[in-house]
């Protein structure tokens, strides 16, 4: 994924947006021209949906993907929906339905520039697509370094389908190509005249940046001697001239391959360590207050946070949901923790949720590291007199269970982190014995409704009965389908804890 | 990051509109708000230069068709100047004429 942001649905943003899109495409290997025309398309797009979406979308998110030869830029907003937005797209793509006019061409354009559109209701989103050709994915990198401009060619006609082949007649003018630019294999032959390929390998391994690129040699000196010599110098295959089709790409292929699973095994091996340390840690109690928790880290990528504070007579937590995929995004989580559990050392914004999130909003806003995550949260502190004070940023609603009475979410909203505009608006509830508050991450709801989240949570909690130990175990049987992490902190007043 | 911003200016009989940077919905909002584009006096010339325009979209489009039609009914003509790159191939696309007299 290139890019992945959510923006404001303010005509201002549809520049942040071109600006931030336009290196990237740059390098997708487009022609300018057509980077000109995409940039174009989704700016109409944008504007459009900023204009004319009824309701006005609280977001627009962009997402950039490249898979393989197709460029995939797609833009979802949570605003109402275009009726007959593809045939209307259709009918504007001919320039002679379009005269000049002082609005309403932007569909015209989009129709237009784009080689594709996709237009779609996604549970409560809306999706739009563009696909744009682009040059075939990107095949590994081999230098081929031999004397023999016979072994090359034969080498070049058995590889350049699969490998994008570099080649070499001499060693030392390899060494300072790989050093420029690090291929994903070499091929060397042994016996070449100023320096041999055993030198041009030890080279190799004394710099740090080239010792672990896969390496084979490829010689015609079939002796014991001379592989025992290539062997101790740590080299992945060695092979004998004359070499047939299948034998060397065999050999390149499983190589490369064992060196892909290598380096995936090794992210996933930091992908777990992260989100092993990111699991919600709270305390059974404080004070009057209990505290439960359901943690499901189902995905790889980005993750739920759980992370408080606690100080005499009051507690502080926040529930964030750190989005995207991949090992990248789960070390953004991991320093969003480190982040906000740094403000939470701070008592005026640990006692102010609304504070907290305000503070955390402008500290993203203004710090680009974080600009390619997309985080929610919600925060409450808890004082041991019953006051809950509650603060949401993008985030589900927390909801609200007064004694034998029926859950409700609390009637507060705030934007999304990092998005500027005001703090959120904080909301006081005052707590009685047998109340609870329940906060979730927003993988709970959309796995019972994707279209109405919020209500189809609230149905299945007033459906079973009183708030004791056993509704998070029922919630985590309801929602064991999710494909996204599940979180949620059930705040009980006056009541036991139940781990 | 780009600048965006536009300039107003007397040039002769004629109001030269230079726009710097983007084209769009933000700098028409900007400059319909502007007094100068409100009177524009029968018989003179209202240019916009786009030399240092690096994108535009339809919104800059449907303004200068606004510009156009109204000088068509209060006697002023519009020039449009120096189109260069993206706005060129935009303005080229539409079928507009490379200076448009009212």
């Amino acid at each position: 994924m290139l890019i992945a942001r959510r923006y404001s649905p303010e005509m201002a943003a549809a520049r942040e947006l071109r600006d931030e899109l336009s290196p990237l495409l740059e390098r997708c290997g487009i022609t300018a021209e057509r980077v000109n025309d995409l940039l174009l398309a989704v700016s109409e797009a944008f504007t459009n949906i900023v204009r004319h979406g009824s309701p006005r979308p609280t977001y627009i998110s962009v997402t950039l993907v490249r898979d393989d030869a197709i460029l995939r830029l797609t833009l979802e907003d949570d605003g109402g929906f275009f009726d007959a937005f593809e045939a209307r797209l259709a009918a504007a793509s001919d320039p002679a339905s379009s005269p000049l006019a002082e609005g309403g061409m932007g569909l015209g354009l989009i129709a237009q520039l784009v080689s594709a559109t996709d237009y779609r209701r996604c549970g409560a989103v809306n999706r739009l697509s563009f696909s744009e050709p682009v040059a075939a994915r990107r095949l590994p990198a081999v230098v081929l370094v031999d004397d023999d401009a016979v072994t090359r060619t034969l080498a070049r006609g058995y590889m350049q389908d699969d490998y994008a082949i570099r080649e070499y007649d001499d060693a030392e003018t390899a060494l300072a190509a790989i050093a420029a630019d690090p291929p994903d294999l070499i091929i060397s032959d042994i016996g070449m005249p100023k320096m041999d390929g055993i030198e041009m390998r030890t080279r190799l391994q004394r710099d740090e940046t080239t010792a672990l690129i896969p390496f084979i040699f490829l010689t015609g000196l079939d002796s014991d001697q001379v592989e025992e010599q290539a062997s101790a110098l740590e080299i992945d295959d060695f092979l004998t001239k004359p070499i047939t089709r299948r034998r060397l790409v065999n050999s390149a292929d499983r190589i490369l391959r064992r060196s892909r699973q290598l380096k995936e095994a090794l992210q996933s091996s930091v992908d777990r360590r992260i989100t092993a340390s990111l699991r919600p840690r709270l305390p059974r109690s404080a004070g009057p207050w209990s505290l439960d928790v359901l943690e499901q880290a189902v995905s790889p990528g980005g993750g739920d946070i759980v992370l408080y504070r606690s100080d005499g007579d009051w507690i502080s937590l926040i529930l964030l949901d750190v989005m995207g995929h991949g090992v990248p995004a789960k070390i953004f989580a991991f320093a969003y923790a480190g982040f906000v559990q740094s403000l939470l050392a701070d008592d005026r914004l640990a006692r102010h949720p609304d504070a907290l999130i305000g503070e955390l909003s402008r500290r993203i806003g203004d710090d680009g590291r974080f600009d390619e995550t997309i985080v929610t949260c919600v925060a409450a502190c808890l004082t041991h007199d019953g006051q809950a004070i509650l603060a949401v940023g993008g985030h589900p609603r927390p909801l609200l269970r007064r004694g034998g009475s029926s859950w409700r979410p609390v009637p507060i909203d705030g934007a999304m982190p990092g998005l500027g505009g005001p703090p959120p608006t904080p909301r006081t509830v005052a707590m009685e014995p047998g109340d609870a508050l329940l906060l979730v991450s927003d993988g709970l709801g959309e796995t019972l409704s994707r279209s109405h989240p919020e209500t189809a949570l609230v149905e299945m909690l007033n459906a079973g009965g009183t708030p004791d130990g056993r509704l998070l175990p029922r919630l985590d049987t309801a929602t064991a389908d999710a494909g996204d992490d599940r979180t949620a902190v059930l705040l009980r007043f006056g009541e036991p804890a139940t781990r | 990051m780009t600048a965006h911003f536009f300039s107003l200016s007397r040039d002769g009989d004629g109001t030269v509109i230079a726009i710097s940077g983007a084209f769009d919905a933000e700098t028409v909002f900007d400059l319909r708000g502007q007094p100068a584009m409100r009177d524009v006096a029968p018989g003179t010339r209202v240019i916009v230069d786009l030399s240092a325009t690096d994108f535009m979209d339809s919104s800059g489009v449907g303004f200068l068709v606004s510009l156009s039609r109204r000088g068509q009914r209060e006697g002023w003509t519009l020039e449009i100047v120096g189109a260069a790159g993206q706005s060129q191939r935009l303005l080229q696309r539409i079928g507009w004429p490379t200076t448009l007299a009212s």
